[in-house]
């Protein structure tokens, strides 16, 4: 298609949340789909929004953007018990119990938030 | 000596460049290789950058162990506007408006139309779950419509609030928004009285102000800068604040509108864009444009308003002043929009005339065109524990937890930013942005990379924007 492009990630160097967090920040500017085209290969299609719109630029910026992604990833486990601990410490004066969390899963929406 | 890396988030800010930033606001620029050292635990134990790392909390070693207690109590001031719960009430006291603004966020009806004002008994009710609030300080707001067409229920409120403050020993403060055109001697014998401060609108010259704001005899400007003049006369010259809509008329003057603000003596602006609610949404062919628009015209007032200060001319654009006491200091603003999560009915609250309350002034735009899910309760039928416990402000705050929405969490500017789930609810009909196309988030992270770029360019804008955070005329030496 005119004006698209794609990208292949090899998912043993970067898992699937890793490659849609990066393309999230293209949604903007492009279509994205993703699809499994291999064993262990997902391809990430862009389509331009606009279609005067040139997509040259895109594959690079994806790429660096997946490193990027990566990269936020480590960090982000490496430093999050210290991350909660900060915020528990800061905030352990307060009662944060919501018993209504504690008392349901994923699935029940107790706050309503998808309503 | 190995380290180990403490929570931040980073920005590659331009071709050279990486922003860190940590997660109590405080930040670091570093050349691109410099980042590619540090998060590889490659700098050298004895590098200047490692230390300064170290010093601004983006690393321990064993030296210095985890700072916990340090960043805990950092990150409590970041988000100390949570403490005390919502101080800001804000009363509709009146819908109607003798003036016929193309944007008016208020949707106003015609001003003889008095089924639209707020009773005493409303009035009583809604004081009465003010001070059910538990803020140590609380704002009385009252607005309309235009307020001082029902001034018999402006002053009942300032009475009893007064006099309730004083019986609880509670710290009050009020603010009157109106603009100005049927202020008179009684009106401002009063607020002198009461200690009153009045927020008012000038959205520039004459003829730009008159042409956004029509009324009757289309003498809007002239009266507003002649009450002007008398309220400072009477109630001192830093008790009258003015606010600026920026409509597709004003994009073409920025400085233009800078000028009038100095020439009228006003030391602070607000540079706004329309929002997307009440006549603004419906007039939005004739007075909107992309955000694109006004953050060219936020760039060129932005800059005037610089050089008016760096020739001599003490002047604030208020949204910069925001933004940069978020960034460059320890300390939380209690700005609804820019709070995570939102101050949206934990940090402001709107009882409107009719009795219902609503988790911030939008919220109550979106019912007056029809859409009532944000409405928190009724001050006549409802306890303050339904309104202010209720699901729907629960919801409300679930929702505006900047670290927890996708395109957020991941953004370096996160400790100094927010959201705005009503606004978000309002443009896409979600209560959680699509943050690539919010233009929230564009209009935020524009301004914020701005300011960055504008304080690292020279000593000169660093001088000024110190000027702003400590809102006082810049000392005669430069801030390094």
């Amino acid at each position: 298609m005119t004006g698209s492009a794609s990208v292949n990630v090899e998912l043993a160097i970067y898992p699937i949340d890793i490659v849609l967090r990066a393309a999230h920040a293209f949604t903007a500017r492009c279509f994205v789909t993703p699809r499994i085209t291999g064993e262990g290969l997902l391809t990430v299609d862009f389509t331009p929004r606009d279609a005067n719109d040139s997509l040259d630029d895109v594959p690079g910026e994806f790429e660096n953007a997946l490193l990027d992604a990566r990269l936020r990833a480590t960090i982000a486990a490496e430093t999050q018990m210290i991350r909660e601990l900060i915020v528990a410490q800061a905030f352990c004066e307060a009662d944060l119990l919501d018993r209504r969390d504690s008392e349901s899963d994923e699935y029940t929406d107790p706050r309503g938030i998808a309503r | 000596m190995t380290y180990r890396l403490l929570p931040f988030r980073f920005l590659r800010f331009d071709d050279a460049r990486t922003l860190v930033v940590n997660e109590t606001g405080e930040h670091h620029f570093l050349r691109n290789d410099d980042f590619e050292r540090f998060v590889q635990r490659e700098l050298p134990d004895d590098s200047d950058l490692l230390l300064d790392l170290k010093a601004k909390h983006f690393l321990f070693d064993s030296e210095s162990l985890a700072p916990f207690e340090l960043l805990a109590a950092k990150y409590r001031t970041k988000k100390a506007f949570l403490d005390g719960f919502t101080s800001l009430h804000i009363f509709v006291v009146s819908l109607r408006c003798e003036h016929s603004c193309h944007y008016c966020q208020v949707s106003r009806v015609s001003s003889d139309r008095t089924r639209y004002d707020m009773t005493e008994e409303t009035a009583t009710r809604s004081l009465d779950l003010a001070f059910r609030s538990p803020a140590p300080r609380l704002k009385i707001e009252i607005q309309g419509g235009e307020p001082l067409l029902h001034f018999d229920r402006v002053r009942q409120l300032i009475i009893e609030g007064r006099r309730r403050a004083d019986e609880a020993r509670r710290e009050i403060e009020f603010v009157v928004t109106t603009n100005l055109a049927l202020l008179d001697d009684e009106m401002l014998a009063f607020f002198h009285e009461h200690g009153v401060f009045l927020s008012t609108s000038l959205d520039g010259p004459a003829a730009l102000h008159d042409a956004n704001r029509p009324r009757p005899g289309n003498d809007s400007h002239s009266r507003m800068t002649t009450n002007l003049r008398r309220a400072r006369e009477v109630l001192g010259h830093d008790r009258v604040a003015a606010l600026m809509t920026t409509t597709r008329l004003s994009l073409q003057s920025p400085r233009e509108i800078v000028d009038e603000y100095v020439r009228l003596g006003f030391t602070s602006m607000f540079l706004r864009p329309l929002s997307p609610y009440g006549f603004a949404l419906r007039s939005a062919g004739t007075t909107g444009y992309a955000m694109r628009d006004f953050l060219n015209f936020y760039v060129a007032a932005l800059d005037e308003i610089i050089d008016r200060n760096a020739n001599g001319t003490f002047l604030i654009e208020s949204y910069a002043q925001l933004l940069l006491t978020r960034i460059f200091t320890p300390f939380a603003t209690g700005y609804v929009d820019l709070q995570s999560p939102a101050g949206a009915g934990i940090g402001a609250v709107v009882y409107n005339y009719d009795g219902d309350v609503y988790a911030s002034d939008e919220s109550r735009m979106l019912a007056e065109m029809g859409d009532t899910r944000f409405r928190l309760g009724n001050v006549h039928r409802d306890t303050y524990e339904s309104i202010f416990g209720g699901d729907t402000l629960r919801t409300i705050v679930a929702a505006s937890v900047a670290e927890s929405i996708p395109g957020c969490a991941d953004c370096a500017f996160l400790p100094w930013c927010g959201a705005d789930p009503v606004h978000n609810y309002a443009t896409t009909g979600d209560l959680l942005p699509h943050v690539p196309t919010s233009d929230f988030h564009e209009k935020n992270f524009f301004i914020i990379k701005h300011l960055l770029s504008l304080y690292e360019r020279d000593a000169d804008t660093r001088r000024i924007f110190w000027s702003w955070i400590r809102n006082e005329a810049p000392q005669a030496e430069a801030v390094a």
